[in-house]
């Protein structure tokens, strides 16, 4: 079953914010299982939370839910009015324009939908894998092999590594706890279209390439000057013209010259932080005004969203093996930019790998929003500034007051590992080199 | 223009206290004298009658050491008119808030409440709240080290306004540069660049050791070729004449330049729980080789400090090309978790740049009686340990990474539900697992226990010799 997004964005009515807020610390003290949303009941949910974006001079207070689940945004709505219609019917109804309980729950699934936003870009770190796949494929199948490779030490240490694969898949085939696991995970459909699709991609990219290459080399045999013209005027001239308005933008950009955030937030932040292996980040900029910067964003994000899903779809996003899924999405018509992520590690590490290996696509989007450090050519200086850079992300943090994880104790790479050792033991006369790598991630 | 860049200024060691840049290997006797200040103009004038006394970093080998550090709570008595962030947030919420707890993994035994030493429990003698500063001495013997704390605690002027807390820890070396459990520490140090350590030591540590001085100097260019954060004061008052002037910033004088921060944490070893733990999981019958042999898999170096991933060289080595897959030094080793050298991720260069980005200067001591190689099952209740110090630009970035990113991450590079097999909190992954990589199958160890307590502990600001002379002549 395919991953999706949902994001409902709904504004709250000024005067119950406060209200709300409470009601929200409230649940996040026993997130999995409180009373208004019990969120480990929702077996198709990977990641989620629910936060207040809080009001400035220019907005209203915003509640945010965000989710990550199996299957699509709509049955995730049917399932959370079905299993918590009381619980949606207190928190929205803190919000503008709530249809209110007496509405059916075809109006309430209306209302939520209608006001949610798609990510402009959306990225799942393990795309492959249903919540319940996860979850079985840690808490049952790891523990069962780990203790068979424990108890059987000494008699498999002696054997060459294909009969110790077929010991274990022996192990696997007589305990009726691990039925499950003889069978690989099914690849998804939907995942399977957006491989051929980007096969696809590729293949028109390149012919697209070739040809526009001939049609240049033709017309500069046959008439040099018209060619270099009409190629001057087409893209030479408008690129330029691009670097000379972006360079004019950057020069005019006035950067947060502040070297540490401020302490009473940043305290707040800290004491949600690294409770466990996992962390949440908001981040909400402004996008700085104008046209060209709106634009720029939007293209920037629309190219990394297409990478996101069809190239890296392998656990890595760019260099990154930290994050189980994240998203851009622009809200208030454009002028806000909110991103969220689900990630593995602490912040400091999660904003070091932002610096040491993704700076450039982080200062491509986040130099186009206000405050960000010094940026030269939409992709350099920028995030390279570690301190200011780090000053930024921490002073446009908004604190995830609910948040959800269903399987907390594992990484990125934790969930590829389970996931790969059952692929490969599940498979009839495995290849050596895979049987040799499922050993090792044992 | 002729704009001089920061990383290209010849750096004078003569403007920083030797202990950065000297680990004093010729003086082996300390004591590490913790005061609370009782009369701060009293302070303030022993102060300024110790600052000359100071060992500088430009005396390469001084006949003794005297270093001196501040935490947040000494430097606002000193300079009551500070402002709240002039400091890093680390420096200024000190080791003991209870998010520094829990990213550092002091529970249980280890538990700040319990602490000797930097307690947040105001009703102990040496609570965080008074430990203002720290006298480091270093001597060639334990007499001359009394002979030092007598000088400079008992006879100097204004030593009144001073108050010994404890009795000082008192270090002395193990034979052959061990640690209490036996193995040859301080190893992996980085080199200072721009500094003559660069020269004397380039052929015992890989080039990718040589870092910038930013990452353990303020205000000079780090591994981003940027400055490191560097308090900065007012220019109002007659003592500011010390500091230099901040260039990028009219009206303020640079208080860190040539300063650092410094991190210390008593470390209680229980050298018998070590030894019978590793017997104990050990296949019965194991000859003292055999067991040699397995305690080195848990902290990556044998005995004498080979490292097992590249026997040929004591620490020119990575592990991408050498041990890939941990056959020889396992990924959760002690070691590999606290320098993961090239082998983060499976990008070698990346990795290395990346973890040039987390190393700290060490300079730990042991305290306690030796035990020999015959005596170390036996439970003799006597305390030893290791007065674990080390010096970074950046707390969060560099110390509590390590601890929280590295060595105490259950899903450290891979691994699941492990930690630090040394000096880890079993807390945060139970069970006390440790894989040891082989062909075809790994080994799995289990019930791994906590051989190590932390009784004390404090962050610090080791300042410049010009900054102690303007904290001496604040007014």
């Amino acid at each position: 079953m395919a991953q999706n997004q949902i994001l409902v964005v709904t504004e709250i009515k000024p005067e119950r914010a406060e209200v709300l807020n409470t009601w929200l610390q409230q649940m996040a003290k026993n997130v999995n299982d409180n009373t208004s949303i019990p969120f480990a009941k929702f077996a198709e949910l990977h990641f989620a939370s629910l936060f207040i974006l809080a009001n400035d001079a220019q907005y209203q207070p915003l509640l945010i839910l965000e989710g990550n689940v199996d299957g699509s945004a709509e049955s995730f709505v049917d399932h959370l009015l079905q299993l918590a219609r009381v619980g949606i019917d207190s928190i929205y109804g803190c919000c503008v324009d709530y249809p209110g309980p007496a509405a059916g729950d075809e109006v309430i699934k209306a209302y939520l939908l209608a006001n949610s936003k798609i990510a402009i870009a959306y990225y799942r770190g393990h795309r492959m894998t249903p919540v319940g796949s996860v979850q079985k494929e840690s808490q049952i199948l790891r523990p069962a092999l780990e203790g068979f490779l424990d108890s059987r030490y000494g008699e498999l240490s002696t054997l060459c590594a294909a009969s110790v694969f077929a010991s274990i898949r022996q192990y696997i085939g007589t305990n009726p706890l691990l039925a499950w696991a003889r069978t690989a995970e099914p690849v998804d459909a939907q995942n399977a279209a957006d491989d051929l699709l980007a096969q696809k991609i590729v293949r028109i990219g390149i012919a697209a390439g070739v040809c526009a290459l001939l049609v240049i080399i033709v017309g500069f045999l046959v008439n040099f000057w018209l060619t270099a013209a009409i190629l001057g005027c087409g893209i030479v001239l408008p690129l330029a013209v691009f670097i000379l308005l972006l360079r004019i933008h950057e020069i005019r950009d006035l950067a947060d010259q502040q070297l540490q955030p401020e302490s009473a937030h940043l305290r707040e932040l800290l004491q949600m932080e690294d409770h466990r292996g996992q962390n949440h980040l908001t981040v909400i900029t402004t996008v700085k005004p104008g046209m060209f910067r709106l634009l720029t964003l939007k293209t920037v994000l629309w190219a990394i969203n297409l990478l996101a899903r069809f190239y890296f779809t392998k656990g890595k996003l760019g260099n990154l093996t930290t994050i189980h899924f994240a998203r851009w999405v622009l809200i208030d018509n454009g002028r806000r930019l909110l991103f969220l992520s689900n990630y593995d590690g602490s912040w400091q590490n999660y904003l070091s790998e932002f610096i040491d290996q993704a700076s450039v696509g982080l200062t491509g989007i986040w130099s186009n929003t206000v405050g960000f450090p010094k940026t030269r050519f939409l992709i350099f200086g920028g995030a390279r500034n570690e301190q200011e850079f780090k000053t930024f992300v921490r002073n446009e943090q908004v604190l995830t007051t609910v948040w959800y994880s269903a399987y907390p104790t594992l990484s990125v790479e934790n969930v590829w590992d389970n996931f790969e050792v059952r692929q490969v033991l599940a498979t009839e006369n495995a290849n050596d080199a895979d049987v040799t790598q499922c050993l090792q991630r044992l | 223009m002729t704009t001089i860049k920061e990383s290209q200024e010849k750096i004078d060691p003569a403007a920083m206290q030797g202990l950065i840049i000297n680990p004093y290997g010729d003086l082996p006797s300390a004591a590490y004298c913790l005061l609370e200040i009782v009369d701060v103009n009293q302070a303030r004038q022993w102060l300024k009658a110790i600052t000359p006394e100071v060992t500088r970093g430009d005396i390469a080998k001084p006949q003794v050491g005297v270093n001196l550090a501040i935490t947040y709570d000494g430097v606002k008595v000193l300079s009551p008119s500070l402002k709240p962030g002039t400091f890093t947030d680390a420096f200024e919420s000190g080791m003991v808030s209870p998010r520094r707890t829990r990213i550092l993994g002091d529970t249980g035994t280890s538990e700040p409440g319990q602490w000797s030493w930097g307690s947040p429990d105001e009703t102990k003698e040496a609570s965080a709240q008074r430990v203002h500063l720290l006298l480091m001495l270093f001597a060639v013997n334990p007499e001359g080290v009394s002979e030092l704390q007598s000088k400079l605690l008992d006879t100097m002027s204004g030593c009144g306004g001073l108050k010994l807390l404890a009795e000082p820890v008192a270090t002395a070396p193990l034979p052959d540069n061990q640690e209490h459990f036996g193995f040859r520490d301080s190893i992996s140090q980085p080199i200072i660049e721009g500094t003559y350590q660069q020269a004397r030591s380039a052929a015992r540590q890989p080039a990718s050791a040589v870092i910038k001085a930013g990452e353990f100097l303020l205000g000079f260019d780090n591994q981003y070729d940027q400055p490191s954060l560097s308090p900065s004061v007012p220019d109002d008052s007659l003592a500011t004449k010390h500091l230099a002037a901040n260039k990028a910033l009219p009206g303020v004088r640079d208080l860190g330049r040539y300063g650092t921060y410094m991190v210390v944490r008593q470390l209680e070893q229980d050298v018998p729980g070590f030894w019978n733990g590793v017997k104990k999981t050990a296949a019965p019958d194991s000859s003292e080789d055999e067991i040699d042999a397995l305690a080195a898999k848990l902290v990556g170096r044998k005995l004498d400090g080979t490292p097992l991933a590249a026997p040929g060289t004591l620490n020119n080595f990575g592990y991408a090309k050498e041990d890939p897959l941990g056959h020889g030094c396992p990924v959760g080793a002690h070691i590999r978790r606290a320098n993961p050298r090239d082998a983060l991720g499976d990008d070698p260069k990346l990795s290395l740049t990346t973890v040039q980005g987390h190393r700290l200067i060490r300079r730990g001591r042991s305290y306690g009686p030796a035990k020999t190689k015959a005596q170390r099952y036996d439970q003799d209740n006597v305390v030893r340990g290791l007065m674990f110090i080390c010096l970074n630009a950046d707390i969060e970035r560099q110390f509590e990474f390590i601890q929280s990113t590295w060595l105490n991450n259950p899903n450290f590079n891979r691994l699941q539900n492990e930690n630090d097999p040394v000096i880890g909190n079993p807390d945060r992954a139970p069970g006390g697992y440790m894989t040891i990589p082989g062909c075809p199958v790994r080994k799995r160890l289990s019930g791994i226990d906590r051989f190590i307590t932390v009784k004390g502990g404090a962050y610090f600001f080791l300042p410049s010799i010009a900054a102690l002379s303007y904290l001496s002549e604040l007014k």
